[in-house]
């Protein structure tokens, strides 16, 4: 038997904190087993003691005159980041606050796209846990990587899903996102799948790692009727459209990712037939965008008929092919539309021209009623606006022929009041002067920006002939005029803070040359412009004494730079007597509006 | 009989604040209430908000009075989604720059009070300021301890891996 002597030298330290009580039954005589065994009891009573003292200091933290309400409203807007999952990890009261705040959990599974498989992949449990946590709320759900592991995460939450966005990489995912769809998502209104197939790792390749695998194609069922009921937009990898297809879309985007690998199963091709039999069934569609869907008329697979029946889309609003000018073609021949969508063709192809992508009687659909018309020589762009409204947009070279079809068609089925013209290749006026002789004289907006001699042959062409009546002038109704001057031999202009005398000597020509055009349209017309407008497009200094300008064209296209003399240089000395000249021709504003860096593509609408 | 387009509110603590109708209709609890009465110059005793917070709420609600009318009507799902992604104004923030016992108060008031505009600005001020902190970061910041047992903890370490940034 031991016994703990009031003069044993831990004594004091161990038991001085230690209640009378306690010091008391220390001294007590107990046998060494018997104290081991109070002191546990008695460790594991101060346990609760201390857990039940820490629960009093936190229920009186200011935070904590919240109510669990309240506390949890807070957490819907608490979600930042992964690091946000720590707030369950504060106290017991947040975390039981916490797990039960739904919205929170909503925001953690949507917060983020979830990694299923990969280098980034999830810790295991993590997407079944958020999703479980995220209760009975509705989900949008990104993923990258369709797994068999995340598809039984998801299953009990299926019902709930409203849009799920998939990053596949190889057609296993896209067979087990296959199975998840035949189940039935009820609510699921949107469907994103991006496709890149990864390096084919089949048992068919061949020494240098190409498949040899002779089938490129990818045999799924179509899912069940009723599986996807609310479906209104689909983003598909093409050949999985057939499988999808149903009568509830309202937008289809689909689009093939092309592989750098020969045999290329990975990425099934889709013919026209199959493609046009699945459009078929969706005929209440209002935007269909198409993006190299097809195979090239060239490829050793495509054995079968390339004919298809023509599908009709009476509600169509939006309409845009992205694919070489032969599948163009062919996608155009079969789909029937209302005149009034907004066509968006883009020839990705090396060859091809607006001729070899549109056919002619959809060309003319597209004219009719037109007001604004823009040329880009420059990115290969012709736009045409009715009623303020595209209609139609087209990047594809142009060539002659095809602006002597445009200069037919229009007047014929439009009344153009607008033309913008945009080109940096020198010799394009004639093109030019063709479509601007075939607009007539309803034009009454004119913007060039071109080359200088190019420009100069459309003020040659804008000068009334002295042989002609003033019914004979070209555009006699024109009231606003941009011309912007590109020069490709501008002058050096570095390390200044003034403009160059000899530039700003072209500029002062310009001006007096517009005046001439100008004056003599005056004297026979009667009327006068309302806005006239130019620039100079080269390379200017952008040293001291210059304000800069940077602004985005419309759509975000181009950046472009702007350089305009100070107000107090002597270039607006020198060159203040000729606007002051020109300001007398027009009946309205006249800019000089600067240097620019670039040429700014046409469309100033 | 008074100004119909005023009543008096009286406080848990006998303070009284004489304001607009209007104003204090961003309340639905005083908005029910008011209408309940009907034309009336009786006060309106609001026991559970002591004067210190009712000044701040009122001195909200006028800052916001103009809202009221944008904020009416039911609150379907895309407005919570607005709601809930809005960011908070200026004032609004300087509005809650005081000591964590007001700001509380004022939320737990206003939660009373059903007015849900300031409910959220409020929520959503705390959201900000736990954001990007960490555990203890908060703890600190509310003084509060960590009072999860050992097993607890264990189990939380797991989370903690899933709280890593990849």
């Amino acid at each position: 038997m031991a016994s703990i002597a009031k003069d044993h030298p831990s004594f004091p330290e161990l038991a001085s904190i230690l209640p009378d009580a306690d010091r008391t039954m220390i001294l007590s005589g107990l046998s060494d087993t018997e104290m081991r065994s109070w002191t546990m009891a008695k460790i594991e009573e101060y346990r609760h003691c201390l857990r039940a003292l820490v629960a009093i200091h936190n229920l009186v933290a200011p935070v904590h005159r919240l109510p669990d309400e309240l506390l949890s409203h807070i957490f819907t807007y608490a979600w930042h980041e992964r690091q946000s999952l720590r707030l369950g990890h504060i106290c017991r009261r947040w975390r039981r606050v916490l797990l039960d705040t739904p919205k929170f959990w909503v925001d953690a599974v949507q917060g983020e796209c979830l990694h299923a498989a990969g280098e980034f992949r999830d810790p295991p449990g993590y997407i079944a846990a958020v999703l479980e946590r995220s209760g009975r709320l509705p989900i949008r759900l990104s993923v990258f990587h369709y797994t068999e592991t995340l598809s039984l995460s998801m299953k009990p939450h299926l019902w709930r899903i409203t849009v799920l966005l998939v990053h596949a990489e190889t057609t296993d995912e896209i067979e087990e996102l296959h199975r998840t769809l035949s189940e039935g998502l009820p609510v699921l209104t949107m469907l994103l799948v991006r496709y890149n197939p990864e390096r084919c790792l089949c048992d068919h390749r061949d020494a240098v790692g190409h498949c040899e695998r002779s089938t490129p194609r990818m045999y799924l069922d179509p899912l069940p009727a009723h599986s996807l009921p609310r479906l209104r937009h689909v983003e598909l990898p093409a050949f999985f459209f057939s499988q999808v297809a149903r009568p509830s879309l309202r937008q289809v985007r689909l689009d093939r990712v092309d592989s750098v690998l020969e045999g290329d199963h990975e990425n099934p091709r889709v013919y026209i037939k199959d493609l046009m039999s699945a459009l078929a069934g969706c005929q209440e569609l209002v935007a269909l965008e198409l993006i190299n869907t097809l195979p090239p008329r060239n490829d050793h697979f495509n054995l079968e008929p390339r004919q298809s029946r023509s599908v009709s889309f009476p509600v169509l609003r939006r309409l845009q092919v992205e694919d070489r000018a032969d599948q163009i073609m062919e996608l155009m021949q079969c789909i029937v539309f209302p005149p009034t969508a907004y066509i968006h063709i883009r020839n990705t192809g090396i060859r091809g021209c607006l001729r070899e992508c549109l056919p002619l009687e959809l060309l003319e659909a597209a004219v009719s009623g037109v007001d604004q018309v823009s040329v880009s020589m420059y990115s290969a762009v012709l736009r045409l606006n009715a009623d303020g409204k595209r209609r139609l947009d087209i990047n594809t070279m142009m060539e002659s022929e095809d602006l002597r079809l445009m200069a037919d068609l229009l007047p014929s089925k439009a009344a153009v009041t607008a033309l913008a013209w945009a080109s940096r290749y020198l010799r394009c006026g004639e093109k030019l002067l063709l479509l601007l002789r075939a607009l007539g004289p309803p034009l009454k907006s004119l913007s060039l920006s071109m080359s200088h001699v190019d420009i100069e042959e459309a003020l040659n062409a804008l000068r009334p002939s002295d042989d002609l009546h003033a019914d004979g002038v070209l555009c006699p109704h024109l009231e606003r005029l941009t011309l912007g001057f590109w020069s490709s031999d501008s002058p050096e202009w570095e390390d200044t803070a003034e403009v160059p005398e000899e530039v700003a000597r072209i500029v002062a020509a310009r001006c007096a040359r517009i005046h001439s055009v100008l004056g003599l349209r005056a004297s026979r017309l009667g009327t006068q412009l309302t806005h006239l407008e130019f620039y100079e497009c080269l390379q200017p200094a952008e040293g001291r004494g210059f304000q800069r300008h940077f602004y985005e064209e419309k759509d975000g296209v181009e950046t472009l730079r702007v350089v305009m003399p100070g107000k107090s240089s002597t270039f607006w000395t020198s060159m203040n007597p000729s606007l002051q000249a020109l300001e007398e021709l027009v009946d309205g504003s006249v800019i000089f509006s600067g240097f620019r860096k670039q040429i700014p593509i046409a469309h100033p609408w | 009989m008074g100004d119909s387009n005023r009543l008096t509110l009286v406080a848990s603590d006998g303070g009284k604040f004489v304001v607009d109708k209007e104003v204090v209709q961003m309340s639905v609890l005083l908005k029910n209430m008011i209408e309940d009465l009907g034309e009336t110059d009786e006060s309106i005793p609001i026991p559970n908000v002591t004067s210190p917070v009712l000044t701040k709420v009122i001195e909200f609600c006028e800052n916001h009075r103009t809202d009221a009318a944008r904020t009416d009507g039911p609150n379907v799902d895309g407005d919570d989604a607005r709601m809930r992604t809005a960011v908070v104004s200026d004032w609004d923030r300087q509005f809650f720059d005081v000591d964590q016992d007001l700001m509380f108060e004022i939320i737990v008031a206003a939660n009373y009070l059903d007015i849900k505009s300031l409910v959220d600005v409020g929520c959503k001020v705390v959201a900000d300021m736990i954001k990007g902190k960490s555990p203890q970061e908060i703890r600190d910041l509310f003084d509060i301890v960590n009072d999860f047992s050992p097993e607890e903890e264990a189990a939380l370490r797991k989370e903690n891996e899933w709280a890593n940034d990849r």
